[in-house]
């Protein structure tokens, strides 16, 4: 199993994670303790305020101090440091499957949720994992135990992208069935009706989680550096157009363009983490580029 | 369209390597997945459709250039006829081909052949264009191209079979050429010949018929056949020095008679006209006297004019020559012979057939020693009375004047007389001068009543007068003593002329250089033979001597005074020759002494000959049109293994300067589009 997760966890991307928290941007509920605040005040260690006691609350949440002092009853209340739930949803479609430098989207992203779960895991976060491609393919509930984190991995490593893509209502569905308000980190190329996938991470959103969008693109995708004559072919669709690249590139660029700005302005408008990943960038520069970010936005 | 250097369009096959660059370096549509497909323009599969019509427009471009390229130095031409005569182009041109030889003599072949020319043009359109050739052994146009039959058929009128050879190839070969000019999508050679076989015997390898030329042949066969004609005429005799006697020999052939009139003319004034009948298969001899003195040279024009026969051209011309004396030479040095005068020779036999000659011939004297300096022009013929008792110098002076050219009659010696003067080198003269080994002499009894007749069998004709009068002529002659003479080797130049009834040769033909030797194994004398005692003797000696100076060389088959070769014995058949005459064929072969068309009847079939100065022209036999067309099929596929095309035959040969002017343009246009090309190729690379 330690073998295998290798793959995945690269032991210098590991260090570098270990160095660093991260944050989630919105208060989340957990019953754990950790580096997430919560909007329950309970029996965590950092005070938060003082009120007058209230006829039905809890006798020993009293602080007994505080009555010496003043002569009045005041509760104690604390910010407690919760755990998070953490949901990883991963498309394995067969566009991820695509590569033209090596690595495919579905690599490099696999390789993304697995450092971002494993972070999560060593801050006590439960981690849950979902794959889907035309349908929900595979669900795990969010845990933070260790042992929940690498069957997590495991099942990444047996997963082969294939099939059509149904992200919007596949996400739809994801989003109805998290219960807790937490994080839910998205890792796709997207490659789907704009309008409709972005509706669905709105759906997410509106169930109080943190959004966090990861779209892998191949360069080729990104820059059609290609020239000559091509027969184009879609891997979802088995679609075919031939075409000489050099004639088709600026008209491609500009669409595929539109295309990633749309998404670029629609996330910013709601708040939601949108990071464009290029799978010819070194993995870690992206995972720890995005970490920065999520920082500076704490 | 046609090429000067045809042998250029084989670098065409340089096409093939910009297709084979064009295939193998082509840019094959490299597969590649790309997952964001629907972010390709909808104009993607027109920027690939475009840029294969480019690639093929390249490859056209260039391919074509390379074609102008090697069609400009093949150096095309195409052959314009003249602008007068670019008119409306008829479906159908014909040449008639008619034969006029003189086999077409024969059994009014030459009508049925004008006959057939009327039939074929009337199944023709109106504004048919149309030429005539006749033809024997070489052809003429006698017509040239025009749309009137009436121009065809005057030209048919003013013509007739003449006595030439027939070359139907060479005849074919012009009309394809005449055929050439008709202005016509099609050209048709109607041959109307009774196609002996001997004239096509040998094809000409280049002989070919373009595919745009049909050859039709039209064989003229002897069914329901007229004609007649002047077979031949010559001085009959000689009658008086103020008149000769003229001698017309004509044939009719076919069923049916015929009365018509025979004309002589003599330099544009009429000699004679008389009325003659002739009937079908028979021959008709008149004799004409004719006020023309002998010693002059006269051309006569003898016209037969029949209505529905030859036509009023139809002449033959005859050449009576001037009857001078015969030149002859008589040698001898015995002691009789007189240098006042051959008359007085040592051999009275001679002497006195000299004497009876007259004013026929011309004799004069020498000694066998001045042979050699003597002119075989001035004196042709030199009689040797008795070669033994002659010198060794004698012998070659012999030699000497047969090898330039002269005829020399030789006459053994007596027996006696032989002994005694130089005998012993008499062996060898005969061998070295007459061709033959002798054995010495065969002695027969008078006493007894021994003796050899002398034989005209195997006389092979050279003689023929003598021959055909045979014995009635020399009445028989008996020999008692001859001398037995062996031909060292029998062939052309050594032969058997007349000879004894037991087969010795009696008189011997050796050919010596340019002259030749006859000899005679029995001496000029009275004890050898009654030969010279004969009435005869003195006809027979001058017809020699004529013999001698008109050189009758032997003919080759079926020519005139050749011996036709008749199988079935004794009852052979029956011979008519051209003069009516008939002749029962037995086991002799008969002598076709005239030239003009003999019948010959064997049982129930009976067949023609022609007899001619021409070997070929004498045979009859009809070559089956199946084979002319087998022969000018296989002359075509020759033609083209020699890399030829048959197609150009016929046409206008090509005019170098229009046809240099054509590859400028055609190098000019390659240029250009090699031009545009570059422009292409430079736009697609960008």
């Amino acid at each position: 199993m330690a073998v295998s997760n290798q793959r995945f966890l690269k032991p210098h991307l590991v260090a570098q994670l270990a160095t660093m928290e991260l944050r989630a941007a919105t208060v989340v509920e957990g019953v754990m303790s950790g580096l997430h605040r919560s909007p329950f005040r309970g029996l965590s260690v950092e005070f938060a305020e003082y009120r007058r006691y209230q006829p039905g609350d809890d006798l020993r949440k009293i602080d007994w101090k505080a009555y010496a002092r003043s002569d009045r009853y005041y509760i104690k209340e604390c910010e407690d440091e919760t755990n998070l739930d953490a949901h990883i949803i991963l498309d394995a479609s067969a566009s991820m499957g695509f590569g033209s430098h090596g690595m495919t989207k579905w690599q490099y992203g696999a390789i993304l949720a697995s450092s971002l779960a494993y972070v999560l895991q060593r801050q006590n976060d439960a981690v849950g994992l979902t794959v889907l491609d035309e349908k929900i393919r595979i669900e795990m509930p969010a845990r933070n135990t260790r042992g929940h984190l690498m069957r997590a991995i495991g099942e990444l490593e047996r997963t082969e992208p294939a099939r059509r893509t149904r992200l919007a209502p596949l996400l739809h569905e994801v989003a109805a069935r998290i219960k807790r308000r937490g994080m839910v980190l998205v890792v796709s190329d997207l490659i789907d009706d704009c309008d409709d996938v972005i509706a669905a991470l709105r759906h997410l959103q509106f169930g109080g989680n943190d959004v966090l969008v990861f779209q892998t693109m191949d360069p080729l995708e990104l820059r059609l550096e290609c020239a000559g004559p091509h027969r184009f072919i879609d891997p979802e669709t088995n679609g075919m157009v031939a075409a000489l690249a050099e004639d088709v590139k600026s008209s491609y660029l500009d669409s595929i363009g539109r295309f990633l700005d749309r998404y670029g302005e629609e996330m910013g408008r709601t708040n939601i983490c949108y990071t464009l990943l290029d799978t010819a960038e070194p993995l870690d520069k992206a995972i720890l580029a995005f970490l920065g970010h999520n920082a500076r936005r704490k | 369209m046609s090429f000067i250097n045809p042998y250029f369009l084989l670098a065409a096959a340089a096409v093939a390597g910009p297709v084979l660059l064009h295939l193998l370096l082509r840019n094959r549509p490299k597969r590649q997945v790309l997952p964001t497909l629907r972010f390709l323009p909808n104009s993607a599969q027109q920027s690939m459709s475009m840029h294969r019509f480019k690639n093929v427009l390249l490859l056209v471009l260039r391919s074509l250039a390379i074609v102008l390229l090697v069609a400009a130095f093949a150096r095309p031409y195409i052959a314009v006829a003249p602008e007068e005569e670019k008119k409306e182009q008829a479906k159908t041109g014909v040449v008639f081909a008619v034969d006029a030889s003189l086999s077409m003599r024969a059994n009014g072949r030459w009508d049925s052949a004008m006959g057939r020319v009327a039939t074929y043009a009337k199944t023709l359109p109106d504004g048919t264009p149309m030429a005539l050739i006749l033809f024997d052994q070489s052809p003429r146009i006698a017509c040239s191209v025009t749309t009137s039959f009436a121009d065809i058929d005057a030209a048919l009128s003013k013509s007739a079979a003449g006595y030439g050879a027939t070359d139907v190839l060479a005849a074919v070969r012009a009309a394809i050429d005449l055929a050439g000019q008709l202005d016509a999508e099609s050209r048709k050679i109607v041959a109307i010949s009774d196609f002996q076989a001997t004239g096509l015997k040998e094809l000409a390898p280049n002989l070919a018929i373009p595919p745009s030329v049909e050859l039709i042949t039209s064989p003229i066969d002897e069914e329901n056949l007229w004609n007649a004609t002047v077979v031949s005429a010559g001085e009959a005799d000689e009658e008086a020095a103020d008149r000769r006697r003229v001698r017309v020999q004509m044939a009719a052939y076919g069923e049916g008679g015929r009365t018509g009139t025979l004309r002589i003319r003599h330099g544009g004034s009429s000699l004679a006209e008389r009325e003659v009948t002739l009937r079908g298969a028979s021959g008709l001899v008149e004799e004409f006297e004719l006020p023309l003195e002998p010693e002059r040279e006269a051309i006569l024009s003898i016209a037969l004019d029949l209505d529905d026969a030859l036509r009023e051209d139809n002449e033959y011309a005859a050449l009576l020559e001037s009857r001078g004396p015969l030149p002859l030479l008589i040698c001898g040095d015995s002691a009789g012979a007189s240098p006042a005068g051959p008359e007085r020779a040592a051999n009275p036999y001679l002497a006195a057939a000299i004497a009876a000659f007259g004013r026929k011939v011309n004799a004069s004297w020498t000694r066998p020693e001045g042979l050699g300096g003597v002119s075989t022009v001035e004196h042709p013929v030199a009689i040797i009375e008795a070669i033994e008792s002659c010198a060794p110098a004698g012998w070659d002076a012999m030699k000497q004047y047969a090898t330039a050219g002269g005829s020399l009659v030789v006459f053994p010696s007596a027996p006696a007389a032989g002994v005694a003067r130089g005998q012993e080198n008499a062996a060898d003269t005969y061998r070295q001068l007459c061709g033959v080994t002798v054995e010495g002499w065969e002695e027969l009894s008078r006493r007894t009543g021994e003796y050899r007749l002398v034989s005209s069998r195997d006389t092979h004709g050279v003689l023929p007068a003598i021959d055909q009068a045979g014995g009635a002529l020399l009445g028989y002659p008996k020999v008692f003593r001859y001398l037995k003479a062996v031909l060292q080797e029998p062939s052309e130049s050594t032969r058997a002329l007349m000879g004894f009834d037991d087969g010795s040769p009696f008189l011997v033909e050796h050919r010596l250089g340019a002259g030749t030797v006859y000899l005679f194994t029995v001496p000029l004398e009275s004890k050898s033979s009654d030969l010279v005692l004969r009435a005869a003797f003195t006809p027979f000696l001058y017809q020699l001597v004529d013999h001698c100076l008109h050189e009758g060389r032997t003919e080759t088959y079926f020519t005139a005074g050749a011996h036709l070769p008749v199988e079935g014995g004794a009852s052979a058949g029956e011979l008519t020759g051209p003069d009516g005459a008939r002749i029962t064929l037995g086991g002799s072969p008969a002598v076709l002494a005239m030239p003009g068309v003999y019948g010959i009847r064997q049982g129930a079939s009976e067949r023609h000959i022609a007899v001619h100065t021409d070997g070929e022209e004498s045979d009859l036999t009809v070559m089956p049109a199946a084979r002319i067309a087998s022969l000018a099929r296989a002359s075509t596929a020759a033609l083209a293994s020699r890399g030829l095309d048959a197609r150009t035959l016929g046409e206008a040969p090509p005019d170098p300067d229009a046809a240099g002017s054509y590859w400028w343009y055609l190098l000019l246009a390659a240029m250009g589009l090699l031009v545009v090309e570059s422009a292409i190729a430079s736009r697609t690379s960008r």
